[in-house]
């Protein structure tokens, strides 16, 4: 991976190209679950690789290129959710479990699918914590800089998104 | 003794670690003699980790590289910083036409509100748009007509207040709270950009929200 990295810092765009195919997963599992609208995630990982490709040259050598890559993806979300946000927080912010249908039947198993499915249905600032905490691994306080809100917003918002996920998940 | 009040809130303090000592000792005791408790930690654990199972990895749909590609040096387009919803308008093939869109969409709000005589009509008798730089004024007009609708709306919600459930009425006011604070916040914009299309195409859609959403908040269910 080194090799690639160094040579994309030379400007090797092929060894970019394997940077890309490499970590494009990760990146577009963030944004999608983060921004939920596959247009939009789309778009961000284009935007992530992007930055990445300009700020090659601050990445340190012996750190960890794939956690570097997570934060510019995490950066480039969040720089879209401030902007986005104020419309788009509107558009889910109904907080009705009828909106979390599930698209299991009660008698079957639910799958990763169903709860990817939730996910994406519940309103924007208790998914986005969920997701930074219980999928990404965030502890609360990093949340609460991260998407300047209060720790304790970021609990609240966890809390209020397991109930709705699970009262989803088992309807 | 511990009840089951907030105990959903411990119970996840509790399974993410963020319990200690004797708060720790006390959800234990209560899991222990409570059934309903324990279903209820049962299903956040099961959550978890249903949530931790979760694929750390998804593939989009298309290939990205050439788009990606594309905004390196050397490619085809100039890259372009601006926010993704921003450039998806005006860095669009429809950028063009865009404005005269913005323009129409306005006149066409005015038109709907405020019938074919609100626009100045020029020598030939036909209607004159505005031009750009009165978009602000056109915005203004056209908001005020937005305000009849949404304020004869809004008394018939006060008109049903007592009937309503809390719960309805507080999910309704929440809405109406953010949305008027997106218009509020699309003003400013506005005020700085008036020209924008985008801008102007929030606006209208802020407001077609508020409305749908009087609308249906007057069709809600009494509690009754």
């Amino acid at each position: 991976m080194d090799d690639f990295v160094q040579k994309a810092q030379e400007g090797d765009v092929l060894a970019f190209e394997h940077i890309y195919r490499l970590h494009v997963g990760r990146v577009y599992a963030l944004c999608r679950r983060m921004a939920t609208d596959p247009g939009l995630a789309e778009e961000l990982t284009q935007d992530t690789f992007v930055r990445v490709w300009h700020r090659l040259d601050t990445f340190e050598p012996g750190t960890q290129f794939h956690s570097w890559i997570f934060k510019v993806a995490l950066n480039v979300v969040l720089a879209d959710r401030r902007v986005r946000g104020r419309r788009a927080r509107w558009e889910m912010a109904v907080d009705d479990p009828a909106r979390l249908e599930s698209p299991s039947r009660k008698s079957e198993p639910r799958s990763a699918l169903d709860l990817e499915s939730a996910m994406a249905r519940l309103p924007p600032g208790a998914r986005q914590v969920f997701v930074l905490h219980d999928v990404e691994g965030f502890r609360h306080d990093e949340i609460a800089t991260q998407l300047e809100i209060t720790p304790g917003t970021s609990k609240a918002q966890l809390h209020r998104a397991r109930k709705l996920l699970r009262e989803a998940l088992t309807r | 003794m511990t009840t089951c009040a907030n105990m959903e809130e411990r119970l996840n303090d509790f399974l993410d670690g963020l319990l200690a000592g004797a708060g720790q000792q006390e959800v234990e005791q209560h899991l222990e003699s409570c059934g309903a408790c324990r279903e209820t930690f049962d299903a956040i654990r099961r959550l978890r980790q249903e949530t931790s199972m979760l694929p750390e990895s998804l593939e989009p749909p298309r290939n990205l590289w050439p788009g990606i590609k594309r905004n390196l040096p050397g490619g085809s387009t100039i890259l372009d910083w601006r926010p993704g919803w921003i450039r998806q308008l005006s860095g669009s093939p429809w950028r063009a036409g865009l404005a005269a869109a913005a323009v129409l969409l306005v006149a066409a709000i005015a038109l709907l509100f405020m019938g074919p005589g609100w626009y100045p009509s020029g020598p030939t008798g036909r209607t004159v748009l505005p031009s750009e730089s009165a978009m602000l004024v056109s915005l203004r007009a056209a908001e005020t007509e937005f305000l009849r609708a949404t304020d004869d709306l809004q008394a018939e919600l006060d008109r049903r207040r007592e009937e309503l459930s809390p719960r309805d009425l507080a999910v309704v006011e929440e809405n109406l709270r953010i949305i008027n604070q997106a218009i509020q916040e699309v003003w400013s914009v506005l005020e700085k950009d008036p020209d924008n299309p985008r801008n102007v195409t929030v606006f209208t859609a802020m407001y077609r929200k508020k409305i749908n959403l009087l609308r249906k908040a007057a069709r809600l269910p009494s509690q009754s």
